[in-house]
């Protein structure tokens, strides 16, 4: 059967998930076969169903699955969403009237709080993929696009209809502010995408490359990662207060206590601590081999 | 104990020797049962059996045959044999006094 160059190349990227050697024999054998195009990809993808479906017997990619990239990544698309609103207004104010979005906090306290913010979602995204890369090698392309269904999902549909949703229905007050269309084609993918994606998939890639962290790295990291979560929870609450401080009281909103803005901010934290025990368990098991 | 499609692998592979790989051992699974073996089936179950130390795989050599790509070569190892022979007389013994064609 002579196969034409788009089907050759058409098999080709089929197999693309397949490793080398794998994907040389398969490949190899469809040619010899003597078989049609048709009946040569029916072939290879269910190839390629058989060996994905085969990891998901284990423990690992469930615990991936929905430990991290359902909720971590529905977490850190919150967070990355609240970064680019905050980016959003400052931006709008500077370019519409020439001066900077009053929230109630200082110059540097602003500053205190991008930055925190950004560093802790970048830390936790580079974390979580390095977790998800270790714990199911095999099944990370899938993993990473259900990362990234969960978070273009979540991230532009909630977080653009919800606001108007509870408006509404009067759950909560979001005021008259109204997200240009900009937000949604400029400003949050870009912030999403340097805050997120690219640390995640780099966390994932270098899993791949390196699987176990070495125990003076995971403590750094983790390190990094107890700093920066309890700056974001104190930081987190000067915007609640400065905003009642900056009405005089006018607006008094329900002020979560440090409890309950740590909760969410731990759930991010599990990779890294993950991270750790994993990396003390191969330090110790190294340092007792005989 | 082995499956069924476990041991016509094996059974597949011991018979074609020095050429036992992917391709060849597809085409004699499926003259021997009549029926089509997938290319999805044959690798899983390869992989399976190697793991189980049953077989061992190595990269072969390309042939123009197959646009220049390597071949998958598989060899019985001797834990392998044991299984299948295992399996074989299982299948025997519990066939004895049993004739197909008087049921």
């Amino acid at each position: 059967m002579m196969r034409t160059h788009f089907d050759r190349w058409l098999l080709d990227k089929l197999s693309v998930t397949l490793e080398p050697e794998l994907r040389e024999a398969v490949l190899g054998d469809l040619e010899e076969l003597n078989i049609s195009t048709v009946h040569a990809i029916c072939e290879l993808l269910g190839l390629l169903l058989r060996r994905q479906a085969k990891p998901w017997t284990s423990w690992r990619p469930w615990l991936a699955l929905f430990g991290i990239v359902c909720p971590i990544t529905w977490l850190l698309t919150n967070l990355s969403s609240a970064v680019a609103s905050g980016l959003n207004i400052q931006a709008l104010a500077y370019w519409k009237y020439g001066v900077s979005y009053g929230t109630g906090l200082t110059g540097p306290q602003e500053i205190l709080t991008l930055v925190c913010q950004s560093l802790a979602i970048i830390f936790w995204s580079w974390t979580a993929g390095y977790v998800l890369g270790s714990l199911s090698s095999r099944t990370a392309w899938m993993n990473r696009a259900v990362l990234c269904l969960v978070c273009f999902f979540h991230g532009k549909v909630i977080n653009f209809i919800w606001p108007y949703l509870q408006a509404v229905l009067s759950f909560k007050h979001f005021g008259s502010i109204k997200f240009p269309f900009y937000y949604y084609g400029a400003i949050y993918p870009i912030v999403l995408l340097l805050l997120f994606l690219l640390p995640a998939f780099t966390g994932i890639r270098l899993a791949q490359r390196y699987c176990q962290l070495e125990i003076k790295p995971a403590i750094l990291l983790t390190a990094a990662i107890a700093t920066l979560t309890t700056l974001v929870t104190l930081t987190e609450g000067w915007q609640f207060t400065a905003v009642e401080r900056w009405s005089m009281g006018a607006l008094h909103y329900p002020t979560p206590g440090w409890e309950e803005r740590l909760l969410p901010l731990l759930l991010l934290s599990w990779p890294a601590a993950y991270l750790l025990t994993a990396s003390t368990k191969s330090y110790r098991s190294k340092v007792t081999a005989p | 104990m082995l499956g069924e499609f476990e041991y016509l692998l094996l059974a597949a592979s011991a018979r074609l020797g020095d050429d036992a790989y992917g391709a060849a051992i597809r085409l004699e699974i499926e003259n021997a049962t009549g029926r089509r073996c997938s290319i999805g089936a044959l690798y899983t179950t390869l992989d399976r059996l190697e793991e189980k130390g049953l077989i061992k795989t190595w990269v072969g050599n390309a042939t123009q045959q197959r646009g220049g790509r390597s071949k998958r070569m598989v060899k019985v190892t001797a834990k392998g044999i044991k299984a299948a022979k295992g399996f074989y007389e299982t299948v025997m013994r519990s066939s004895t006094g049993v004739s197909w064609e008087a049921i």
